[in-house]
């Protein structure tokens, strides 16, 4: 078929296309085949026709044979006659001689119609036939054959075969229609379904059914398939169009939401989209902003040389590549004002790598900066005074030793503690003693204005000046002007008025020290010293200074007591607290540590127990005293003594440290009431707060305090009604010789006077002669303490009790604990 | 007699140029069919016009009654008959100018060889048929034998004696009046058998007789001629022919005749007991 014949049928149905199909073969068969049929059969109908027409004339010369042999011309006339009539004869003619008799038949209107007679073209044949009998001729017959009959036959059948095809092509239409539509009825199905999925309506699939051809069926099926997938598919790119959607809104409401300001460009680096953020930090309205070249609208500088910087995003689109801009970037704000900004500029790719455009990404950095600022600053700061802290303080020693070594510079280190502090910080609360340390700091930094020097506050009341590229004489000339104005110094608070002691220590950086450690060390050491003088002094460290040596032998010490330790080379010792009143029957001790040296020895506690104490031992000392008490007691039940543990002023402080004793004392079958804990008077003042709180905690359990020492520091009498102690125990140096020194049986009656009427018992301390003995039995004293009466004795543990292993072999500390 | 034939010829010349002359019609009794007796006779008559000049021209009637009408009415100048030698008919003035060379004819009654009629009077009140109630052979002699036998038949005319016959084999009649030679012609053509139950003296055949006014020289020559005809090659294969058509065993010439040879037929019809139609 042509293209025209195809494009004909542009919008005809297949089922009618099939049908003009068979319509149109079935005209053409009917066609060929009339042509084939008809052609032969019209040859054989003129055959037929002329054998016809001889047949009727042999028969009509032997019919009138006779008639012609008796010459019965009038019989001749009749047969012809009879001859033409009702037959297919036209015409029938007999001719002897001068005798022509000729005969035709009437004219009969034919009932097919002209032209099929023109196309058929069939000539009626005339035919002769001569009659002879016995060589002698009677006459000549002749007949025209009429071929209406025939083209008449030949028209019927033409006529009954067009009927037949007409009826057959009806036929086939209707079978075919009927065929069609059963065969293709899937295929309109599959026609509406896609339509169906042409409206989006998803949900539409094909009925199987039996008596459709299997291509149809498996078409359906197919579609069904498809129709299942493709659903599928829509369901989950729904889905992922509404995860889409949703991370879109998600993605816009944070982008405007963020603190980020975000500026998406496009290829040229034009404003395409600008959060709220960013519109916030450019100072821009949305109108402003958007078409504009962000180096226009956003513009960018340097903040700290305020020169023009290019826009990052420019550079991105430049370099295709990603650009952070650097920390010291401000936008320069059309009022002005400039908001510090940390960025980061990206191009944005299509799939290919091309550049689409680009986005900016900015914080807002100036709160950050200045937080860093302040951050660095308080790295370096002590933020109550503003002065160098301690970090900063190391950091220039080592700069300065590092100078000392490699430059020959000369270096000066001062170390400076308050020696009234802790009373004002007691006595005044936190804030007094922040203000009498931001007084202080004022006054250090006034004195020690030279840019070179630096000074620091190292702890709570400790101070450090680093004097650079300065002698020693010239230091000691400006601590001594710090000092003498400390001295003059008053701190008044809250009405009440502070005089302030200070002590230094100074010592030259020297190319021998190894670390800022040993600078420190000689600083601490010396300024240890100074307070020791009684306050207000200036000691310079000196290798060959006794006192500063015996300082650095106690440092020593550690190292002797970690050893120890390691090698249980402690024990505990015991001596009696005798009891002047005949009401107490118990006896009392008090107990005692005591350390042998590695040759046995017993080494005495004035040289081991400041050292503890000052470089923290004395805690770990404690806990140890307190877990081998409690073991004797628990496994000596013979023995029903009251016993008194001495508690360091670090033990006080340790919020722990009560658990420890409920968590051992639980551990144990040991009457708490037969327990007493010797706090002395320097170190409860210290930690009152912490003290009150442990005396409270244990006095519940039934265990007894007693406040050592008292009377030997700044007590104050106000202390006692805080503290819940029992026993107070009179420092021996009023004790001693207080058989001839009237003072002190003044204060020691003073102090049991005051103990008494605050319902505590009294203990004197070192009692070692009998007058003084005498003394104290006058005064009432309840218990009395002292070689005297009783030399310390080591605890009779037992061979069954041994020492506990200390946990860790490095320090008592970590033993104890 | 050769020479005087000549002679006779040539004196008949002029006659003889006139082709383009009347032809003598010439009349056969219907023994046979109409295309039987015209393939026989018009070969025969062919002959003779070309040998003898003298045109003659078969004429026939329907039946062998209407040729003899015709004979009678003068519409034939000759014929091949003997129909004409009835007292009546005989006054016509037709005479016998030769005859067919054959042995002769009877009149039978025959009937087919399985009937039980055995006898003539066994015919008695029976059907036979008859060609036509004018035949000599046919009709005459058996009516004679059977009227003189007493048998009163019931006669059923078939037009010519092969038809009789036929009416005789389908069975529709119970005997037969036939001529002998024509009966033994048909049973040996169509192979069947047949009885005789009487069977007549022997009369010659058929005469050919002139009318009275065909000349006496040309009747001569006419005879003449037919006469010749077994005479010569041509004449003899004509004839042979001709017989063949009508299943004859051998072909029969003509020979001389005149009335006397004919003069039985007149006795015939003077003492016969068989009405006579004329």
């Amino acid at each position: 078929m042509s293209d025209a014949g195809l494009r004909s049928m542009v919008g005809i149905s297949l089922s009618k296309r099939i049908q003009a199909t068979v319509f149109a073969l079935t005209l053409s068969s009917y066609l060929i085949g009339l042509v084939l049929i008809g052609l032969p059969l019209r040859e054989m109908t003129v055959r037929s026709l002329y054998g016809e027409a001889e047949r009727e004339v042999s028969a009509l010369a032997a019919a009138l044979q006779d008639h012609a042999l008796l010459r019965d011309y009038p019989a001749i006339e009749q047969t012809l006659l009879q001859r033409v009539t009702g037959s297919n004869i036209q015409r029938a003619s007999f001719k002897m001689g001068s005798v022509l008799l000729d005969k035709r038949a009437p004219q009969q209107k034919s009932r097919y119609p002209d032209w099929f007679a023109r196309v058929i073209a069939i000539a009626s044949p005339e035919v002769r036939a001569d009659i002879h009998l016995g060589g002698v001729n009677y006459g000549t017959v002749s007949l025209v054959q009429g071929a209406q009959s025939a083209i008449q036959n030949l028209w019927t059948l033409v006529v009954k075969f067009t009927v037949l095809i007409v009826f057959g092509m009806v036929l086939v239409s209707c079978l075919l229609r009927r065929v069609l539509k059963a065969n293709l009825g899937g295929l309109y199905d599959l026609q509406r379904a896609a339509n169906a999925f042409e409206g989006a309506n998803f949900t539409v699939r094909l009925p199987l059914t039996e008596n459709s051809p299997p291509e149809i069926q498996q078409t359906k099926l197919a579609f069904n398939h498809m129709a299942d997938k493709l659903g599928n598919l829509l369901t989950t790119l729904e889905r992922k169009q509404e995860d889409l959607y949703n991370e879109k809104e998600r993605l816009r409401v944070t982008i405007e939401s963020i603190g980020d300001a975000v500026v998406v460009t496009d290829a040229q680096g034009c404003i395409e989209f600008i959060n709220p953020r960013a519109l916030e930090l450019a100072g821009l309205e949305l109108d402003e902003a958007l078409g504009r070249q962000v180096a226009d609208a956003i513009p960018m500088v340097n903040e700290d040389s305020g020169a023009a910087v290019t826009s990052p995003i420019e550079l991105a689109l430049r370099r295709n590549t990603v650009i952070a801009i650097d920390n010291h970037t401000a936008i320069a704000r059309a009022d002005g004002s400039r908001v510090s900004i940390r960025d980061t500029a990206a191009p944005i790719r299509s799939p290919t790598g091309q550049v689409q455009g680009g986005v900016l990404v900015f914080q807002d950095e100036t709160e950050r900066r200045k937080l860093m600022q302040r951050l660095a600053w308080q790295a370096e700061r002590d933020h109550l005074t503003g002065l160098c802290n301690r970090r900063e303080m190391e950091n220039l020693m080592t700069t300065a030793l590092r100078a000392v070594h490699d430059q020959a510079r000369k270096f000066i280190f001062c170390y400076m503690d308050l020696d009234q502090f802790k009373l004002v910080n007691d006595t005044c609360g936190h804030r007094g003693g922040d203000a009498l340390l931001q007084r202080l700091a004022a006054i250090l930094t006034d004195r020690v204005s030279a840019p070179q020097h630096h000074l620091a506050r190292l702890g709570g009341d400790e101070f450090g000046i680093l004097f650079s590229d300065t002698s020693l004489s010239d230091a000691i000339t400006v601590v001594q002007g710090i000092r003498d104005e400390i001295v003059r110094f008053r701190f008044e608070w809250e009405s009440q008025i502070f005089r302030l002691g200070v002590s230094f220590g100074v010592t030259e950086i020297q190319t021998t020290m190894r670390d800022i450690g040993e600078i420190l060390s000689q600083a601490d050491t010396a300024c240890y010293h100074a307070k020791s003088q009684g306050g207000n002094a200036i000691q310079v460290y000196e290798h060959t200074h006794p006192a500063l040596r015996k300082i650095t032998d106690e440092m020593q010490w550690v190292v002797v007591i970690t050893r120890a330790f390691e090698e249980r080379r402690f024990v505990l010792y015991r001596q009696k607290v005798v009891s002047l009143n005949p009401a107490i029957s118990t006896q009392h001790y008090e107990v005692l540590l005591r350390m042998r040296s590695e040759d046995g020895e017993t080494v005495a506690p004035g040289e081991l127990l400041p050292a503890a104490e000052r470089y923290g031992l004395a805690p770990s000392f404690d806990r140890w005293v307190i877990r081998n008490l409690l073991a004797y007691l628990d496994t000596h039940p013979h023995d029903t003594a009251c016993y008194a543990i001495n508690l360091s002023g670090r033990s006080l402080s340790d919020p722990a440290f009560t658990d420890f004793i409920l968590d051992t004392l639980n551990q144990h079958n040991v009457d708490p009431t037969r327990l007493c804990f010797e706090i002395t008077e320097t170190a409860a003042i210290n930690n009152l707060a912490e003290c009150e709180r442990l005396i409270l905690s244990l006095k519940s359990r039934g265990i007894y305090f007693a406040l050592d020492d008292f009377g030997k520091g700044q007590s104050s009498f106000g202390y006692l009604q805080r503290l819940p102690v029992k026993y107070l125990k009179i420092d021996g140096e009023f004790v001693r010789g207080i058989d001839h020194k009237p003072e002190n049986f003044a204060i020691t009656k003073a102090i049991h006077t005051l103990a008494h009427e605050l319902d505590k018992l009294t203990i004197a301390e070192q009692v070692e002669t009998e007058t003084e003995l005498a003394c104290i039995k006058r005064l009432g004293v309840d218990f009395v303490q002292g070689y005297l009466l009783h030399a310390p004795e080591p605890i009779p543990m037992g061979d069954g009790i041994a020492y506990p292993e200390p946990r860790s072999a490095r320090s008592p500390q970590a033993a104890a604990n | 007699m050769r020479i005087l034939w000549c002679a006779l010829i040539l004196s008949l010349g002029p006659a003889c140029h006139a082709a383009e002359r009347k032809p003598y019609a010439f009349g056969v009794l219907n023994q046979r069919s109409l295309q039987l007796t015209a393939t026989y006779w018009n070969p025969i008559l062919s002959y003779v016009s070309t040998r003898s000049g003298i045109p003659l021209e078969l004429h026939i009637g329907r039946t062998a009654n209407e040729t003899t009408d015709k004979a009678i009415a003068g519409q034939l100048d000759l014929a091949f008959t003997n129909h004409l030698f009835t007292p009546k008919r005989a006054r016509l003035g037709w005479r016998v100018i030769a005859r067919q060379d054959s042995k002769g004819i009877r009149g039978q009654v025959v009937v087919l060889n399985d009937s039980s009629i055995k006898t003539l009077r066994e015919l008695n009140g029976r059907p036979v048929a008859f060609a036509n109630p004018y035949g000599f052979a046919g009709y005459y002699l058996p009516m004679e034998a059977l009227m003189r036998a007493g048998a009163k038949v019931v006669p059923l005319f078939s037009g010519n004696q092969e038809a009789a016959m036929g009416q005789l084999l389908s069975g529709q009649v119970a005997a037969a009046g036939v001529n002998n030679q024509i009966m033994a012609d048909f049973a040996r053509r169509e192979n069947i058998t047949y009885r005789v139950l009487s069977e007549s003296a022997p009369y010659f055949d058929l005469a050919i007789m002139a009318s009275p006014h065909v000349s006496q020289a040309e009747g001569k020559l006419i005879a003449h001629t037919f006469i010749n005809i077994a005479r010569e090659p041509a004449g003899q294969r004509i004839l042979q022919q001709a017989a063949q058509r009508l299943g004859w065993d051998q072909w029969r010439g003509f020979a001389p005749a005149s009335n006397r040879d004919y003069a039985n037929y007149q006795q015939f019809f003077k003492r016969t007991l068989v009405p006579i139609n004329e």
